[in-house]
């Protein structure tokens, strides 16, 4: 049950009430992942700071050839820039392709970088949790989605992340130890159990971006209905004429984003190889596995030829 | 607790609210705003929409602390007084709405979205709506709704009008039938003024919470509940031993008890029920309450539970005299299909495999019951049944039937999933009983999945003959049914399985053998279009390979193969009129069928399917000679004619039909009806909104008492005039003598009518005509009358993902007549909408007998970006017994379009998935094997 409920005006309030909270306190922005958590009884953080009202994350802007987005922007706002749909089509796609729209309008870009991994064994009600016998990620002996391995295998569903990543953005960080920006991908561990990797009470404080005019994108996502559905498989490309390099991100596949930067001209068979590697798919969602890593391997060529790569 | 200021609707709002209260349930519990439904609670249906500063936001997933200082708007603040916004009135007016319970989060969202974006594109609306889920419309008359309301917006219409309830004033005799009339009650569901059962509020009222077992197949060895029975705010505690009388909705399966008594039978199968002073120490006691359990040796499949099984293990004893899990097996024939395989020019067997489905309404059940001395037992809830959940009630809690009411409010949609006495009414009403207090009990989404009475998973095998004229001239079938835990009305869907076979296709024999069996699931029970969907699958996908086999158009040989008008079937069904000639014609003809059928590009098909559904069970589930629909009319000096029918309002607009009818015979405005239904105390008993019968016998049964009140309003009027009753005429509001000229408007010939003898009250009924013929099973399918249907689907379907859309649906439906053809075309809409889903994306998941999609973002129905703008065909072949030709709606448009679905996508890509949904692995799985296939022949 939540004891205690902050509304801070500004960042400075915001660490206040995380410091004074000793550890119990859990930030909430859109509250579209972190709510329906606490309604399954996954997230029992006494202590909740909403940061939604802090003006320092809402900024979105271009300077210098750099795009920075706020933490706090909600995914609506992302997809309706016009600046952003004609620099980087690639995010407002993406932006496009989570929840709906409704849930875009109160979620936010750095909660959908931090949105918890998903495993059909854990996002179930605490009952279901409880009949099921516990899997690892809900403390548990072992994984469910694997008939008993000792790992999590929960998947990484964030459908910003990848083409984020792809982008070459990095993610600005904000904590006690100061402020500190690292590319996307550094967010992750990669570990089903704790799948964000930031300092304890860290706040996103925003998200930027280089611009750069001699790129090409492609962006797709596996679900089985057309809106809501979170992804079964999403691929995110970057393929920078400059520098003749493909930057290739995944999400839906792994306990962590799949990342692969291939020069060109590339070796088909190696990329595929190396993100088969990385992408440690298992049968816990939607589609069964099989099925998924097919889809790599037509989402990587369907990409790829998009981009004039094939 | 913490203090929140917020303005809602424009009023100021200073509450004190616990820091983990939702939107949601500040505004529900607290502020009483009850238009803001939840159907999930968390954030996948979109029921719970309201504005937070004029941006929509999902209620049930905010913290209410959120909003400290915003200003909310729910459904309750659009209107302005009696003028309604534009997109309400075009909701009322296109028939965007029919249970009502996703239209306050509808109307949120799209109204947010219009002012966001006037000049909006049909598909963009789709899109704006992809998080609202509708079970009922289909979607299209929403979308409609929402796109009349741009384009008059941006012609400069006012935003605000006077509301009105009805397309247009009908004063004449004979022309309220037919017309397109709005719910009667579409302006309190567009408002959220309708109360729904959660959305009433009793004083004092307790919460109820139901302990529910974790295991699949277990005995009960202890339940101490004396930790729970101590808690400060328990105020009782209930177990199975209190409730021992077994029922269920028919008489010959009562394998069912309230609450486990010394084993459980599935996952979520209640075992104990608190009843609290508030929900947190309701939650705080089922922890409290420990039970010692002994598991036993759980059954999940099918083919599991037809294997030979210990009396120990087996799920129902009574299971013991097939030495296996079987509940029922029924194997009927009709002449000789050995015979006719053996002469067959073709004959095609295919195995078939269904999953379980889930009505996935969107009103989750919630019921509340009192306790009065005097009174006896009221129960408010969500039931398509109140007369057999009456009947349960007095059985199972030992009252006599005259002490027990049951009222059925505004309801969220029903597809048979509320159709069954419930386990939770009964609990709900021993505690009401025993506390002596208003109790109420509210499910969580997950709790409706787990009650369940879906869809059966089936496993079906069908063989099927073609001779050389081209007639289908046999079908064998060999089906297997699921049934869960429980019965249910799986007896009834053993026999339709199979019986329901013998139309619409003019067979010379017929074999079928349907099993249901026990498993350690949630129970199977009736889900719209009942027990025939699945045959039905199966049969056309038959057809359509048999056609393939005999070079020629599936659609053809059907045209063919249809029994005609006026015909007994081979189990004597007795078919009287028969639109599926016409049916199937209007859509091959409107889907440009000769032009694309196996000329479409690789990837993109056209595919047909047929049906046909009883129009009302012919006989009562309860065999008693009571009529099965009885309706009285009451009319007092006031001029008002009131209807009183026990028939269930879910969403399908019986009431507005009743009203229609009255008004109709009577020559009145319908504004001068008023309908009191549902409430078992003072309505005459209707059987239940189940087997589509609804509109066909109440529908009687209001004809009949209309009729015998204009008989008495004539003999008095004729009276005054010093005529003749038989001279009047009625029409217009009058009743007039046009011979002398005489005339009365309505207003007066009630006070005439109820001079020196009072209101008077009249009573019509309907009891279906002796049917069938007398060998064991004759009775299984009967109807006075049956629905015909034809559907044809195109689609596109990926070769590289295989996945599939469904570009458009055209639909066509014999119903006899269309009363209210706005509804009608709903019903349709409806239909084909959850038949789409059946083929594409549903399916109940099990792990180990647990529902591994137990919500409403994992069990896929479909959302309106993948709906297709199906095009709707009234067929109206004037059945000879329904009320002004009227036969059923409600269901059989359903099982047409799945098959549909799946012969399209065979027509894309030339792969058969016989086992549904047809997701996109499994067709890249065929076609991968199709491709092998073809390069080692190669
Ligand atoms: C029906 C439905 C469908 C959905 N579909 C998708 C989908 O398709 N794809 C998808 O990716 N997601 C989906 N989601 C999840 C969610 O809506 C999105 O991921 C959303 O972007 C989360 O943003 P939020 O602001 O609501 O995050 P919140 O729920 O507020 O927070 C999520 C997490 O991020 C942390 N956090 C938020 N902001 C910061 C910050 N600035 N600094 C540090 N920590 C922070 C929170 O503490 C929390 O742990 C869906 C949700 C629902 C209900
Ligand atoms: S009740 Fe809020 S989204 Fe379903
Ligand atoms: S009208 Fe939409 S769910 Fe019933």
């Amino acid at each position: 049950m939540t004891a205690n409920y902050h509304l801070p005006e500004n960042i400075e309030q915001a660490f206040g009430f995380m410091k004074a909270s000793n550890g119990q306190a859990r930030f909430i922005a859109g509250g579209t992942d972190l709510m329906v958590h606490r309604h399954q009884g996954n997230e029992n953080s006494p202590v909740l700071i909403d940061i939604s009202r802090l003006k320092e994350l809402q900024r979105l802007k271009i300077e210098n050839d750099t795009l920075t987005i706020g933490a706090g922007v909600t995914l609506h706002q992302l997809a309706s820039q016009p600046d952003i749909a004609s620099k980087f089509p690639l995010l407002k796609t993406a932006a496009e392709s989570i929840a709906s729209p409704v849930i875009r309008k109160s979620a936010t870009v750095a909660g959908n970088l931090l949105v918890d991994n998903r495993c059909v064994y854990f996002n179930q009600s605490e009952f279901w949790r409880q009949a099921v016998g516990l899997c690892l990620k809900c403390g548990g002996a072992y994984c469910l989605a694997t008939g008993g391995k000792k790992a999590c295998y929960s998947v990484f569903v964030s459908d910003l992340a990848p083409a984020f990543i792809a982008l070459g953005a990095r993610a600005g960080i904000l904590s006690s130890e100061g402020q500190k920006e690292v590319p996307v991908e550094q967010l992750y561990s990669s570990i089903g159990l704790e799948p964000i990797s930031l300092p304890d009470g860290a706040l996103i404080t925003d998200i930027s971006l280089p611009i750069r005019p001699a790129i090409k994108t492609w962006f797709h996502k596996l679900r089985p209905r057309k809106s809501v559905d979170f992804t079964n498989l999403t691929m995110a490309m970057c393929f920078d004429e400059e520098k003749q390099e493909v930057k290739i991100a995944v999400s839906g596949a792994d306990m962590g984003p799949a990342v692969h930067i291939a020069p060109v001209p590339l070796n088909f068979t190696e990329v595929l190889k190396s993100l088969r590697k990385n992408c440690r798919m298992v049968d816990n969602l939607f589609y069964p596995r099989p099925y998924r890593r097919k889809m790599l391997e037509v989402y990587l060529t369907n990409g790829l030829a998009h981009l004039g790569l094939l | 607790m913490e203090a929140l200021k917020i303005t809602v609707n424009g009023k100021n709002c200073e509450l004190l609210i616990e820091p983990g209260e939702t939107l949601s349930q500040v505004l529900r519990n607290r502020l009483k705003l009850t238009g803001t439904k939840t159907g999930c609670s968390e954030g996948s249906c979109g029921a719970c929409t309201v504005w937070a500063d004029g941006k929509p936001v999902l209620s049930c997933i905010s913290p209410a602390l959120k909003f400290a200082g915003a200003e909310i708007t729910t459904i309750e603040g659009i209107a302005r007084g009696p003028h309604l916004h534009l997109l309400q009135q075009k909701f009322i007016e296109k028939g965007a709405l029919q249970c009502g319970f996703c239209t306050p989060g509808m109307v949120m969202t799209a109204l947010a979205f219009l002012r966001e974006n006037p000049g909006c594109s049909e598909s963009q609306i789709r899109e704006a709506l992809a998080g609202n889920l509708c079970r009922c419309t289909g979607y299209k008359k929403i979308i409609e709704a929402v796109a009349e309301t741009a384009s008059l917006l941006k012609e400069g219409q006012a935003e605000f009008i006077q509301s009105s309830n009805s397309a247009k004033d009908v004063r004449k005799t004979n022309a309220v039938i037919g017309t397109r009339q709005p719910l009667v009650d579409a302006n309190a569901k567009v408002t959220g003024k309708a109360e729904y059962a959660a959305d009433i509020h009793a004083h004092d009222a307790l919460v109820c919470k139901l302990l529910r077992s974790p295991y699949p197949h277990a005995k009960i060895l202890d339940i101490d509940t004396t930790e729970a029975a101590a808690l400060e705010g328990v105020r009782a505690i209930a177990t199975g031993k209190e409730l021992l009388e077994k029922f269920g909705v028919l008489p010959i399966s009562r394998d069912q008890t309230a609450m486990a008594v010394d084993k459980v039978h599935y996952i979520g199968e209640i075992v104990a029920a608190v009843a609290a002073d508030t929900q947190a120490i309701a939650e705080r006691a089922l922890k409290a309450i420990h039970v010692t359990y002994q598991p036993l040796k759980p059954v999940f499949g099918w083919a599991e539970a037809l294997r030979p099984c210990d009396e120990e293990n087996l799920i129902h004893p009574h299971s013991a005299k097939h030495q296996c899990n079987i509940h029922k097996r029924v194997d009927m024939q009709f002449g000789e299909p050995e015979a006719e395989f053996k002469a067959a020019a073709h004959v095609c067997e295919m195995e078939f495999d269904f999953p379980g489905l889930n009505h996935a309404f969107l009103e989750p059940h919630a019921c509340l019951a009192w306790w009065d001395e005097y009174k006896g037992l009221t129960m408010i809830t969500a039931t398509q049944v109140p007369h057999y959940l009456h009947r349960t009630l007095s059985s199972v809690l030992g009252l006599p039937l005259s002490r027990v009411r049951v009222i059925k409010p505004a309801l969220g949609g029903g597809f048979g999933g509320k159709s069954d006495p419930f386990s939770h009414e009964l609990i709900v009403a021993h505690l009401a009983r025993k506390t002596g207090k208003p109790v109420k009990l509210e499910f969580s989404r997950e709790e409706v999945f787990l009650t369940n009475n879906g869809r059966h998973p089936t496993h079906l095998k069908m063989k099927m003959a073609l001779d050389a004229n081209g007639r289908l001239s046999t079908t064998d079938a060999e089906i297997v049914i699921d049934g869960g835990a429980f019965g249910s009305f799986g007896v009834v869907t053993t026999y339709y399985n199979g019986v329901l076979l013998q139309a619409p296709y003019d067979l010379k024999s017929l074999h079928f053998q349907t099993t249901r069996v026990y498993t350690n699931k949630p129970p199977s029970g009736a889900m719209r279009g009942h027990g025939a969907v699945n045959p039905r699958f199966a049969t056309e996908v038959v057809i359509d390979e048999l056609a393939r086999m005999a070079d020629e158009d599936p659609c053809e040989l059907r045209l063919r193969n249809f029994l005609p008008e006026n015909t007994l079937t081979l189990g004597q069904f007795r078919i009287t009129s028969n639109g599926s000639r016409e049916a199937l014609r209007t859509v091959m003809k409107q889907s440009g069928w000769k032009r694309k059928f196996r000329k479409l590009p690789h990837g993109h098909g056209i595919g047909a399917g047929c049906g046909f559904y009883i129009s009302g069970s012919a006989l009562p589930i309860i065999w008693n000679k009571y009529p099965q629909s009885v309706v009285h009319m009451k009319l007092d000096f006031d001029g008002r004619v009131v209807i009183y029918s026990g028939a269930s309002d879910i969403g399908q607009g019986i009431d507005t039909v009743l009203a229609m009818i009255a008004s109709e015979v009577l020559g009145i405005d319908m504004k001068q009806t008023y309908v009191h239904a549902a409430d078992t105390l003072f309505t005459p008993v209707d059987l239940g909104s189940y087997s589509s019968r609804v509109t066909f016998m109440a529908g009687n049964a209001a004809k009949m008492a209309a009729e015998n009140l204009k008989m008495e309003v004539a003999r008095a009027v004729a009276g005054h005039f010093g005529t003749e009753p038989d001279k009047l005429a009625f029409e217009h509001g009058c009743i007039k003598d046009p011979a002398s000229g005489k005339k009365v408007d309505w207003a007066e010939a009630a006070v005439i009518t109820t001079d020196g003898r009072g209101a008077i009250s009249t009573s019509g009924y309907y009891i279906s005509p002796k049917l069938g013929g007398d060998f064991k099973g004759a009775g299984a399918g009967l109807s006075p009358s049956y629905s015909f249907g034809a559907c044809i689907a195109e689609v596109k379907v990926s070769t590289d993902t295989g996945e599939v859309s469904v570009l458009d649906v055209w639909g066509a439906h014999d119903l006899g007549k269309a009363l209210n053809p706005l509804a009608a075309e709903g019903q349709l809409e409806g239909s084909w909408h959850m038949g789409m889903g059946q083929a594409l994306t549903e399916a109940m998941r099990y792990y180990n007998g647990l529902l591994l999609n137990p919500n409403l973002l994992d069990y896929k129905t479909p959302t309106a970006p993948e709906t297709p703008d199906f095009q709707t065909n009234l067929i109206e072949s004037g059945d000879p017994e329904g009320p002004f030709g009227a036969k059923e709606c409600g269901e059989g448009a359903l099982h047409p379009v799945v098959p549909a679905i799946a012969n399209a996508i065979f027509d894309a890509v030339g792969v058969r998935i016989n086992s549904l949904p047809i997701t996109a692995d499994k067709i890249l799985e065929e076609l991968e094997k199709t491709a092998l296939h073809q390069n080692a022949a190669l």
